[in-house]
């Protein structure tokens, strides 16, 4: 906490010396608090089942072009989401962007790491027709890995007429808390490989075997092109995301243990949007899988595919409406009779543009199966009622200006 | 074969009467005379920041109506989607916001103090105090 508000110092140090030699200092902000309700499961927030408040964001930003070349700017997020987040302030994106040439820009900091279409700014619901990011590609769980700290290279170019690719090129590493959401997860599904060793090796039943865990990224590559095609409002973009993650514990009677992921398969995401008119689609899938190698052994961890479609009509300045249907399978549970080996979600979304600053959204979310709901929030998780369907309702209010 | 030609020339010119009273305007010692569809586009997309004589580009906007309308048709974005897209950049870092007016008189008065704004307005707005600037 100490070190955020020493950067959060810092960073307003830099924008009082630059207001004094006059530079233009641009402040926006945005203050957002939604509602949700889901039926059977708790998804993203502990309580949802309830109907839970606890779903928010508050957000300052500063932004400068200190010299035609260079642009610099960064941003305080405060958010809510259950039990994480609590409001706690901290510093969300803050980078220096400097323009070599027309063709090639260099950003330095604190950055969101290419990922899809929509990666960026995926906090802000103001941005996008749905309130919740499309989970099964944007999930929660990797909220904390979207953004990286490390050096871009980034820009666009012609080829020919009527055809721009835009690319992005970084490296870095990830800094994230270890109450995160991310990191949560990454202790549960550890715990659970630790206690079936203990089980086998002991004979012992210990269900919280980690005393003590540190998870660390040590390096990000990732890269993303957009080709924007000659037919007008047609996009396709391909992004690979590569996190090396390295895990160190302690656990009960195993002692130190050591865990590498390997992705056998990268994250990709292969997408297409294309907007005409009034109307616009899009399309994205992500492929993945992952192994851990631990000292009791290699396991799988996943092996997934992900994609969705959307379309969304403006039916005028004031609103907009989106239908989504989207999938998530675990190709590691497929044919063993479980609802968790996929998740289908079909969405109609509702958004009102009430004026300038305020936006006003609801959806409406009927789900099949349990494969991206959370063990950490929903402790008796159904695995073999195929017919468990269910619900979701989510409904959002956001300020900006 | 006639009858294509026709029409087609008949659309051409629908087009250009609904993009003719739509004029650019830059600040009076701007030194560039014309600029294309392209690099407008390009500009109001965020890809072009700096003028080829240096200087970072100030994009103005109106807010509303229906030269704006008409402004949104050249750069091949609609009104709210061109609104959403530069939200997305302010809120992401990537750049200063437009500057927008409601009046074309606010514009044209910003832009004559402006040397690196670049604007639109009605064909009939008074713009002694600024440089016309031709659209290829």
């Amino acid at each position: 906490m100490k070190k955020v508000f020493l950067h959060i110092f810092f960073l307003f140090t830099v924008v009082l010396t630059l207001q004094a030699s006059e530079k233009k200092i641009e402040v926006h902000g945005y203050i957002s608090r939604g509602y949700l309700n889901s039926s059977k499961y708790n998804y993203l927030a502990d309580n949802s089942i309830n109907g839970t408040t606890q779903f928010g964001e508050n957000a300052l930003n500063f932004n400068t072009q200190a010299h035609p070349k260079l642009h610099l700017g960064f941003q305080i997020l405060a958010k809510k989401l259950g039990s994480t987040g609590k409001y706690k302030p901290s510093l969300d994106w803050a980078f220096a962007d400097y323009q070599i040439n027309k063709y090639i820009s260099l950003k330095a900091g604190q950055f969101f790491s290419p990922w899809g279409l929509h990666n960026e700014g995926r906090d802000i619901d103001f941005l996008r027709n749905t309130i919740i990011p499309i989970e099964v590609i944007y999930s929660e769980d990797t909220r904390d890995i979207s953004l990286m700290k490390g050096l871009e290279i980034h820009g666009d170019f012609n080829i020919g007429k009527n055809n721009n690719i835009e690319y992005r090129l970084a490296r870095g590493n990830v800094n994230f808390d270890l109450n995160s959401r991310f990191s949560l997860e990454i202790k549960d599904s550890l715990s659970k490989i630790y206690s079936k060793a203990i089980l086998d090796k002991f004979g012992q039943v210990i269900s919280n075997p980690i005393n003590d865990i540190s998870i660390n990224i040590k390096g990000m590559n990732t890269y993303g092109i957009v080709w924007n095609t000659w037919i007008q409002g047609l996009k396709l973009s391909f992004t690979n995301f590569e996190p090396d993650i390295n895990i160190y514990s302690q656990v009960k009677k195993l002692g130190p243990q050591y865990v590498f992921y390997d992705f056998a398969k990268d994250f990709e995401i292969k997408s297409l949007e294309y907007i005409k008119n009034r109307w616009s689609y899009t399309y994205e899938r992500l492929t993945y899988a992952v192994n851990a190698y631990t000292t009791i052994g290699k396991l799988n961890l996943s092996d997934g595919v992900a994609q969705y479609h959307q379309i969304t009509y403006r039916l005028n300045d004031k609103y907009e409406f989106g239908l989504v249907n989207s999938k998530s399978i675990n190709k590691l549970k497929l044919n063993q009779n479980r609802i968790d080996d996929s998740i289908t979600d079909i969405a109609f979304t509702i958004r009102a543009d009430l004026n300038e600053n305020w936006v006003l959204k609801t959806e409406f979310h009927s789900f099949q199966g349990t494969d991206t709901l959370r063990t950490t929030i929903n402790p008796g998780l159904n695995t073999t009622n195929l017919n468990d369907n269910w619900h979701m309702f989510a409904a959002k209010i956001t300020y900006s200006f | 074969m006639k009858k294509i030609i026709k029409t087609i020339l008949l659309f051409s010119l629908l087009a250009s009467a609904c993009f003719a009273d739509l004029i650019l305007i830059a600040h009076k010692d701007f030194p560039i005379d014309f600029i294309s569809r392209d690099n407008l586009k390009r500009i109001y997309d965020n890809k072009m920041k700096i003028w080829p004589h240096g200087g970072s580009v100030v994009r103005v906007l109106l807010k509303r109506g229906r030269i704006h309308k008409n402004f949104c048709k050249i750069i091949k974005r609609s009104p709210s989607n061109l609104k959403r897209f530069w939200k997305k950049q302010i809120f992401t870092g990537k750049g200063l916001a437009p500057k927008s007016f409601i009046s074309q008189e606010n514009i044209v008065e910003f832009v004559s103090s402006n040397r690196n704004a670049i604007a639109y307005v009605d064909s009939s707005a008074d713009i002694k105090s600024v440089k016309l600037i031709k659209l290829k």
